[in-house]
């Protein structure tokens, strides 16, 4: 009989020779993720800046920019105006 | 692994400005010329920076055009992401054994459209923003990056098949190797570059623990036009800074961080970060505390006298400790040394540290010649012939053989590859005549 031809995607393959994906990288993605959502989610009501959204969410105020850059770059929010020595951010919809 | 052969007329080692004006000189003389460059994209330090002084042109401008040239060029290969593991010497050629790491991305297939990168829910700091901006697992370096193709992080890749999912063109490789590639080449170019002494090289700087306490690299990218923020404000919280401080020969002329030298270029690059900073924050007070200026090129004095026109403080004093207040404010210790010689502590929103310039490459490593004490590249001729080193047929350029401004690379970039064309004209062959050398990005 012939031999099954090895029909696993090359994405199951690297799993397997990584022995699969480290568990600190998912629970990073995770808490990511998050995060990401919990400031989309304050941003929902209104444009907030750095202070006020670390102030609501309960994160520091540098985890909070950091992550604020990011959805900046990708599009998730936009700058606002100044107040305070601080911008305001929106959410994209 | 798999195994290439490419012979050429030159090796340039490092793709950065000199590395880039030194193959195109010898490639515009009609010899073939390869450009191994370690990153994923070609450009250098340079291609970070915001402007040059003293003249203030952008840096992407001049150096944008010099990477198209060479990427575009019939007599210039370039492998990127490719480090060199050995040069060797066999008769009249040198041996260089290079590897390319996988990007886990098909270079030819790639449009660097950037669909991956957006679809890949992996964030983490992007080393091209001095760690100050995002990128995800997968990414195109930066956005004028020469290949235009993106690179995998294997090492915080979660594998969640998104990338490939949305790769319009099926450019995903997860299975991808690395490339093994052996290079016959009649001369070598050194252009290796620099790296800037590491923020946390001094306890009494705060060992790279302060969030507003940044490394002038880290400026450029804020001044930059495509910066992580978009604009200038700092890292700890978003704050547009009012007050910032410039910590001069952090990392240079000083014995306790092991650089005795002067590294020749803070003291302009401070002068020019606080004109911009000037102009993007004109309400804002920018101090320079400095041991002396060291104005010495063409133009640079009058760049130093117009900025004390702007209003920019210049305060003589050695900083000798930086700390910070409970809102993350550093604050500066220093002794007024043009006044009574009181020592006083200073409030800032931002300090930034005018850093050092270090060796970014040990020769021995790949088994050419030890450098000088300074670990820089050593020159056997300083004064005549200042591009030879002590392997025959093996040149250096810019900032490799010690610290030195764009102009002053770009220059000897241009007489290394005079000089290499001089030896491959001795050694070898005519320009271009005997050898091939593969196009690969």
């Amino acid at each position: 009989m012939p031999e099954k031809p090895d029909t696993k995607k090359p994405i199951q393959i690297l799993r397997e020779r990584r022995g699969g994906v480290p568990r600190e990288l998912i629970e990073r993605n995770r808490q990511q993720a998050a995060i990401r959502r919990k400031l989309a989610e304050v941003l929902q009501s209104a444009s907030k800046t750095v202070p006020e959204l670390a102030q609501e969410t309960g994160l520091p105020t540098h985890e909070v920019f950091w992550h604020l850059m990011g959805m900046k770059k990708y599009g998730k929010v936009a700058e606002g105006k100044e107040r305070e020595g601080y911008f305001e951010y929106e959410l994209i919809q | 692994m798999h195994h290439d052969k490419i012979d050429t007329d030159a090796l340039v080692i490092g793709g950065g400005i000199a590395g880039l004006q030194a193959a195109l000189d010898l490639a515009d003389q009609g010899f073939r010329v390869l450009i191994v460059e370690k990153q994923p994209s070609i450009g250098g330090k340079m291609i970070g920076l915001s402007k040059v002084f003293p003249t203030l042109d952008c840096c992407s401008c001049i150096c944008t055009p010099r990477m198209a040239e060479a990427e575009h060029h019939p007599n210039i290969a370039i492998m990127t992401y490719t480090e060199v593991r050995h040069v060797r010497r066999e008769g009249d050629r040198f041996i260089a054994d290079l590897v390319k790491k996988p990007r886990y991305v098909d270079e030819d297939k790639c449009t660097g459209c950037r669909l991956c990168e957006y679809a890949c829910n992996t964030e983490l700091p992007h080393e091209f923003e001095g760690d100050l901006g995002v990128r995800k697992a997968i990414y195109v370096p930066f956005s004028n990056a020469v290949p235009q193709v993106a690179l995998l992080d294997l090492e915080n890749c979660i594998l969640c098949g998104r990338c490939e999912k949305v790769c319009p063109v099926g450019a995903i490789d997860f299975l991808q190797q690395p490339q093994e590639t052996v290079v016959r080449a009649g001369t070598v170019v050194v252009a290796t570059g620099y790296e800037t002494i590491r923020t946390d090289f001094k306890k009494e700087y705060g060992q790279g623990r302060l969030p507003n306490v940044l490394g002038a690299l880290q400026v450029e990218r804020l001044l930059a036009p495509h910066g992580p923020y978009g604009r200038v404000l700092r890292p700890s919280d978003g704050k547009v800074p009012d007050s910032i401080a410039y910590v001069q020969c952090a990392g240079s002329r000083d014995r306790s961080a092991g650089v005795s030298y002067c590294s020749r270029v803070c003291c302009m690059y401070a002068i020019k970060q606080a004109m911009l900073l000037c102009g993007t924050l004109p309400l804002a007070d920018i101090t320079i505390y400095y041991m002396d200026i060291r104005a010495f090129g063409k133009g640079f004095e009058q760049f130093y006298q117009n900025a004390k026109a702007m209003g920019i403080e210049f305060v003589k004093a050695k900083v000798a400790s930086i700390t910070e207040d409970q809102q993350q404010n550093p604050i500066v210790r220093i002794e007024v040394i043009e006044e009574d010689g009181r020592v006083e502590q200073r409030q800032h929103d931002m300090a930034v540290l005018s850093l050092g310039l270090v060796p970014g490459w040990d020769p021995r490593e790949v088994g050419l010649a030890a450098p000088a004490p300074d670990g820089f590249i050593r020159c056997t001729q300083p004064m005549i012939a200042p591009c030879r080193t002590p392997d025959e047929g093996v040149f250096v350029a810019g900032c490799a053989a010690g610290p030195k401004d764009i102009p002053d690379s770009i220059i000897e970039a241009g007489a290394a590859a005079m000089e290499a064309a001089a030896y491959l004209h001795e050694h070898t062959h005519v320009a271009g005549k005997e050898t091939t050398t593969t196009c690969m990005k």
